[in-house]
């Protein structure tokens, strides 16, 4: 599936349209307060947005693959260089939302060649149920760092306290 | 008028808004702070704001890399 043509619009932010010629503009910001407790961590972690910016009149989006291709290639330009990753948060209070976190959850099952490895599942916070996504290159040197912490954060994963650390490791089974 | 009206009603933040707020939850609730930051980004965008002007209110975005295809 070929991307459409990807303007870097600004040092900052792409742009590339649909051939229904609706606009979409993307761009990462700092994600870095959620990782606030492991600073080696924090300054490599981006969000992802992508935004709907222009929409001719009379035209409604519908199911075009060229989307997912295209975003799928930004994605993974910018984890290529192997230090960021990237997480895509939305709630499910929309069911647009819903559906388009497992739209943007499945281009990565149809684009990725396998460089990318992505973690999801969804979480409950307050009265809001997050799907979450992480997105790292299996050759980001801080793979393991990264996913433990991820794990942490979103709940998958409780770490002992060092007390009780110090006692499983010392437990004598196997 | 409509777009006056639409202006008026949107409150500019900051990011330290935002950090202030994840300091001060755990775990996956700052996931929820996030989610929030996330929207206000693309709201702040399409109330016309540039990235010039949510850099100066302290939002901190990556530089991106060429892309030839």
């Amino acid at each position: 599936m070929q991307p459409y043509p990807i303007l870097r619009i600004s040092e900052l932010s792409y742009s590339f349209t649909s051939g229904i010629g609706i606009i979409y503009h993307c761009y990462f910001f700092d994600f870095s307060s959620v990782f606030s407790d492991y600073p080696d961590l924090a300054s490599k972690v981006y969000g992802f947005n992508l935004e709907l910016k222009q929409t001719p009149e009379n035209i409604k989006p519908g199911l075009d693959k060229r989307i997912g291709a295209t975003v799928a290639l930004i994605l993974k330009t910018f984890l290529h260089e192997k230090e960021n990753v990237v997480v895509y948060i939305c709630d499910t209070s929309d069911n647009h939302e819903k559906a388009r976190f497992h739209k943007f959850t499945n281009w990565f099952k149809i684009y990725n060649e396998g460089s990318i490895i992505q973690l999801k599942g969804v979480i409950h916070a307050g009265k809001t149920n997050i799907l979450h996504a992480m997105l790292i290159h299996k050759n980001n040197k801080l793979i393991n760092e990264f996913i433990d912490a991820y794990e942490i954060i979103t709940g998958i994963y409780t770490k002992p306290d060092d007390d009780e650390l110090n006692n499983i490791l010392n437990d004598p089974g196997w | 008028m409509q777009q006056a009206i639409k202006e008026k009603e949107f409150r500019r933040l900051t990011a330290e808004y935002f950090e202030t707020k994840a300091k001060q939850v755990k775990g996956p609730e700052k996931l929820l702070v996030m989610l929030e930051m996330r929207k206000y980004l693309t709201a702040a965008r399409e109330h016309g704001l540039s990235f010039e002007e949510l850099k100066k209110a302290g939002f901190k975005f990556a530089t991106v890399p060429d892309i030839k295809n």
